[in-house]
């Protein structure tokens, strides 16, 4: 897997002004990000958590990635974090602001994932 | 001799991005382009500017190619939809003559501005031999009004402030320039100066946030101004509009207007906040500044003179009054609701009618809450269309107030809407 490359993606969308923390999070392997000291995170612990705690998300999203699972949407606190799957062991996940525009970060985040799904 | 191609940057810095579309123009046509229609979204502001976006752009280019275009929302073009980054359309035909005008203040007099504009036009294309004619008509949108003690906000509770909305309405527009964008005057003016002219407009926006746009014309930037790029060519043209929600059948009378029409003082008799909320069954504390990711699903519509849904989402609350985009005509107003299903269907007449027609290239225009509300589902759009364009030039520009019209249709405008102008040989 070309991580360098994939890595560029990453930083590419961290970029976006409400992309607050962005990585490739995979699933019983080291998740690819870019170095936390770019990120924009208030509260870097939600980040650290999330990181943490991946795998246990996957054994959900793989019990509904049969049904088509696709997305995954939650708030937490003043932020809200998007999972946009690549594959049952694979999701592009961001950190947006609560009050986000989601509809046009969604967008890039799209645009990403299939930047990322062709290297895969 | 037909030649059209699209360039495409998604680099973040304004310079880069600028040379990158300038190259790629040059490097895909042939021949000096008649004209360049370019988009890009608003973040070049914070990273360089636009005037160094277009410089850079203009730097490579011919001298005295005309490019024209403004800040979008979002765009879509052959290669995919994207939030961020610039995309142009160039056309070349030997066939083909093209006119730029420029009318300003359009918020302080949109119908002087708007003379200007189509004078300038109709004096450049005198004496043009072709037949079909066509107008793309950039405006600046809307940019949220400055209000003294408040700054700019989209919900005003200040019950000193909002007692008078109508002189609050009047200090935005005329003291700080911010406000509505008086489409709805500008728009039936370009129909009666431009009738042979086959017309799509659009108002330049930035992430829907309102708070600034640019027109791009040549290497200047310019707001609070209407542009139109025509050109007179021996290919055909048609546009079309089509819609992209239901009407509930929620009627609603409004029962006082202020200034404009813009103004919605009262609903069925009563404050006309306290009823919407109502027929809506919302609670007040969903009216935030993020209140219009809520409202984009229920836009409002009325039927106007000619017997044409105009329809939009609402605009600011002031106090218990509400101003929205376009005069209201009449004083019964449809509720409206769209959903995503609706939103994309929304382009299937367009994409049927280039099924038949092969076009040699397109320009669409749609509406930015689309784009919004759709997210990552707006490559469902994107699939639809570029199943039958393939490699057959295209861009879209997600904006803030759409419109189409020919002399065998009537003038048709508002939000939430998907709009075409396509050139076929």
């Amino acid at each position: 897997m070309p991580e360098e490359t994939m890595l560029s993606v990453l930083e590419d969308l961290l970029r976006e002004e409400d992309i607050l923390a962005v990585m490739l999070a995979r699933k019983n392997e080291i998740s690819v990000s870019p170095s936390p000291d770019k990120f924009k995170l208030k509260d870097p612990s939600i980040f650290s958590l999330l990181q943490s705690t991946m795998n246990d998300f996957f054994i959900v999203i793989e019990k509904f990635s049969s049904q088509g699972l696709d997305k995954v949407y939650f708030e937490l606190g003043n932020y809200e974090v998007m999972f946009f799957l690549i594959s049952g062991d694979t999701a592009l996940v961001a950190i947006i602001p609560g009050l986000a525009n989601k509809g046009l970060l969604e967008v890039e985040m799209e645009n990403s994932r299939r930047a990322i799904k062709k290297l895969i | 001799m037909f030649e059209a191609a699209i360039a495409m940057s998604r680099k973040w810095d304004a310079t880069d991005a600028g040379q990158e579309i300038g190259e790629q123009i040059i490097s895909k046509l042939k021949n000096k382009p008649k004209f360049v229609l370019l988009f890009s979204t608003i973040h070049y502001e914070k990273h360089g500017g636009f005037q160094k976006f277009l410089d850079a752009v203009n730097s490579k280019l011919p001298e005295r190619t005309p490019v024209v275009g403004g800040t979008v929302a979002g765009f879509m073009n052959n290669y995919g939809c994207y939030t961020r980054g610039a995309s142009a359309l160039a056309v070349y035909s030997d066939e083909m003559d093209v006119a730029v005008g420029v009318g300003n203040n359009t918020r302080e007099n949109p119908k002087k501005a708007t003379l200007a504009s189509s004078s300038e036009i109709l004096d450049k294309m005198k004496n043009s031999k072709y037949a079909t004619g066509c107008a793309i008509n950039l405006y600046s949108s809307a940019v949220v009004g400055e209000y003294p003690i408040v700054g700019r906000r989209v919900v005003i509770d200040n019950k000193q402030l909002t007692r008078f909305p109508d002189v609050m309405y009047d200090i935005s527009l005329k003291v700080f320039h911010r406000g509505v964008d008086r489409a709805d005057e500008m728009l039936p003016v370009l129909s009666k100066e431009l009738s042979n002219f086959q017309q799509i407009s659009g108002g330049c926006t930035d992430t829907t946030d309102q708070l600034s746009n640019y027109l791009f014309f040549g290497r200047q930037t310019i707001t609070n101004a209407l542009l139109t790029l025509a050109f007179k060519t021996s290919l055909n043209a048609s546009v079309k509009t089509t819609f992209g929600f239901k009407e509930t059948g929620t009627k609603m009378l409004v029962t006082k207007f202020g200034r404009d029409h813009r103004i919605i003082k009262s609903i069925n008799g009563r404050p006309a906040r306290e009823e919407l909320l109502r027929i809506l069954g919302w609670p007040k504390a969903y009216l935030n500044e993020r209140v219009f990711s809520k409202l984009f699903y229920y836009p409002i519509g009325f039927v106007n003179q000619s017997g044409v849904l105009i329809p939009q989402v609402f605009g600011l609350f002031l106090g218990e009054s509400i101003v929205v985009p376009y005069s209201i005509q009449n004083p019964e107003i449809t509720l409206l609701s769209s959903s995503g299903k609706d939103l994309i269907s929304s382009v299937d007449e367009h994409v049927e009618q280039c099924k038949k027609i092969k076009p040699l290239f397109s320009i669409f225009i749609s509406c930015a809450t689309i784009i919004v509300t759709l997210g990552a589902h707006i490559y469902e759009i994107w699939e639809k269309i570029n199943s039958v364009y393939g490699n057959t030039p295209y861009l879209v520009g997600y904006v803030a107030g759409e419109s189409t019209f020919s002399s065998n249709k009537e003038l048709k405008y508002g939000n939430h809407t998907f709009n075409s102008l396509v050139l076929w040989g």
